[in-house]
């Protein structure tokens, strides 16, 4: 993802002469190293400092430039908060917070570099859009939009590198709309992010159960598809959420709060990281398993006979 | 002689650093290797009041390693010193393991969470302050990195201590003259950095972060000085010290030697290990001049980035 991210973004920065990249000492995947060997005006290295960072990003964005920040999730979002909600948010400039390490990405390197928290802290400042690709082909469309937007801050979360493209075989990617990996009856998925690899092998899982299954991914948290997802409510006996994001604050809970404000009847099985500091350390999936996110750990608590 | 041993212990923590992150196939290894000697100096030279079989221990000295991910070098001090098995380095960053990419308190010794860089340095000043307000006897020494100057929150805590007369308290400062990606001075500079610090009210020394004979003079004189100032030792290192092809190199931050690399760094690190230490306690600078000539182009690298 970091690299599809780095290529589109050296690709655009041709064209958009606005384009410019912040990092706080972090090496620039891949292209973003042609984009700064190219364009070396446009490329800014605050060392480490991640408030500046964000202050900075707003300060270009008010004299028309598109600066992207750039660092690990942790320190884009949790380090400099209350500058990307006054300096970006209260603003509401057209600048985009790019969280590398979305979620427990970083599984070795301990709690200080576990994002669990993001999507729910970025989700609670007014005027801050989300978006989480899950594959590298989502995230082409979604660096597109933001390098085009207008809106305002954005908080695009990506994961790291090597993951699967899950998604070309799915329709168009829209801001703002959900999208149907695959379109079933009985039970939808609902899921975003890295972990989308999970949300597909228990619909897998499910399918050979004889469940007829929707696999959906809701890329964009904020503002989310509230329409569409009372639809896929509506149209499925059961749901199925599946986030790499603690329990309060993500995607499970609004999806439930959907449900009751449109008083939609719907089985609603949420699957999150857990309320806790978990100090374990290996793969991505040794952690997201110590958190409960596995498919044997998923698929029994879904009691499917 | 002393020195001698210090700088065998050095050479031994060194080839265990690389053995322990090559198991694992993670590790920061050369922001370990640049703060060996100071490690060695706090713990095994007599400059830190602990006791590794009772790391609860309420008269011991606090350390906090404020540049967390150069926790290799922590880790393999306090396993050799009996905070924990040695065995333990052995699942470095595997699951079950006590041990991550960086410092967590549910470790035997580990006084303060760090990772998140530009923490180290409040956390230490707090623990100062609170034994000064019971009157406790020990002092606090926390390790920060250079690049890791470049976050404010370092400077607040600085202001802090010497606002509050925190004399219990020395910083040490890793200057190797990087960050994860560049040269600090190419970056933000961070120049003239001891007079920084001595306007932000610090007493300051400024050492050769590898000569124990200088880290020695330095940590003595904190324990003995009456002074009411914190202290703030800026240490010059070299980033990767002891694997040649990592010293003082920008692409050298928590890269994996991988092949060839591994022979050779593993090789440089033995026969460092089987030398007597080659610096023998002159302490007059003539160390500083062997490794000049030894590195005389990374040196001019380094010293350029610094400058430039
Ligand atoms: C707040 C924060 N920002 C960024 C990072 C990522 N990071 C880890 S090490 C490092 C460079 C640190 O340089 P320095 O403090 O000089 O340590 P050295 O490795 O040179 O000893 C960076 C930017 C971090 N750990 N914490
Ligand atoms: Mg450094």
């Amino acid at each position: 993802m970091r690299n599809t991210f780095a290529d589109v973004f050296y690709e655009a920065g041709k064209r958009e002469k606005r384009l410019a990249v912040v990092v706080a000492d972090i090496s620039p995947a891949g292209s973003i190293q042609k984009f700064r060997e190219d364009f070396p005006e446009r490329f800014v290295n605050t060392g480490v400092s991640e408030q500046i960072m964000i202050g900075m990003c707003a300060g270009m964005a008010l004299r028309g430039l598109r600066p992207f920040a750039y660092t690990i999730a942790t320190f884009t979002l949790f380090r400099p908060f209350e500058f990307v909600r006054d300096d970006l948010c209260y603003q509401n400039l057209p600048v985009t917070v790019v969280g590398i390490g979305g979620g427990v990405t970083y599984s070795t390197l301990g709690g200080t570099h576990h994002a669990m928290e993001d999507v729910a802290v970025a989700g609670a400042i007014p005027n801050l859009s989300i978006i989480a690709p899950c594959d590298p082909a989502e995230t082409k469309a979604a660096t597109l939009w933001c390098v085009d937007q207008t809106r305002g801050p954005v908080y695009l979360r990506l994961g790291k590198a090597g993951e699967p493209n899950l998604t070309e075989q799915a329709g168009p990617w829209e801001f703002g709309k959900l999208r149907y990996l695959r379109k079933g009856h009985d039970v939808c998925i609902f899921s975003y992010g890295p972990i989308m690899k999970l949300a597909l092998e228990v619909a897998s899982f499910l399918e050979q159960k004889g469940q007829s299954v929707s696999l959906i991914s809701a890329h964009t948290l904020k503002p989310l598809d509230r329409e569409g997802i009372a639809a896929a409510l509506t149209q499925h006996q059961r749901a199925v959420v599946i986030e790499e994001c603690v329990p309060r604050g993500g995607l499970s809970g609004q999806v439930k709060e959907i449900a009751s404000d449109e008083r939609i009847d719907c089985r609603i099985n949420a699957f999150t990281l857990k309320d806790e500091f978990i100090h374990c350390y290996g793969s991505h999936a040794d952690l997201l398993s110590a958190h409960g996110l596995d498919l044997q750990t998923i698929s029994s608590r879904l009691k499917v006979v | 002689m002393i020195t001698q041993n210090l700088e065998q212990k050095a050479a031994e923590l060194r080839l265990q650093i690389l053995l322990t992150a090559l198991k694992a196939g993670k590790g920061h290894v050369p922001p370990a290797f640049s703060w060996v000697e100071i490690g060695v100096a706090l713990f095994y030279g007599g400059h830190l009041n602990i006791r590794p079989h009772e790391p609860q221990w309420e008269g011991r000295d606090r350390f906090i390693l404020s540049k967390g991910h150069g926790c290799l070098t922590l880790y393999a001090i306090m396993a050799d010193l009996g905070f924990f098995p040695k065995t333990e380095l052995e699942n470095f960053c595997s699951p079950g393991s006590l041990l991550a990419g960086h410092p967590d308190t549910n470790i035997p010794g580990v006084e303060g969470i760090s990772g998140s860089l530009g923490h180290g340095l409040g956390v230490s000043a707090g623990l100062a302050l609170g034994a000064k307000l019971y009157s406790s006897p020990w002092n606090v020494v926390t390790v920060l990195g250079d690049g890791e100057c470049q976050e404010g929150s370092v400077w607040e805590a600085a202001m802090f201590a010497s606002h509050h007369r925190l004399n219990n308290l020395m910083a040490i400062l890793d200057r190797n003259g990087l960050g994860a990606t560049n040269y600090t001075e190419q970056s933000t500079a961070l120049e003239p950095l001891v007079d920084k610090w001595n306007a932000f009210g610090w007493e300051v020394m400024k050492i050769d972060g590898h000569s124990f004979h200088e880290l020695h003079a330095a940590m003595t004189a904190f324990r003995q000085r009456t002074f009411l100032k914190p202290l703030m030792v800026v240490a010059q290192t070299v980033k990767g010290k002891g694997v040649s092809f990592m010293e003082g190199s920008v692409d050298w931050h928590h890269r994996m030697p991988k092949g060839k690399e591994v022979d050779e760094a593993l090789q440089e690190l033995k026969q460092a290990h089987s030398l007597p230490g080659f610096s023998a306690n002159t302490g007059d600078g003539s160390w500083l001049m062997i490794f000049v000539m030894r590195h005389f182009t990374r040196y001019f690298k380094w010293s350029q980035g610094i400058r430039a």
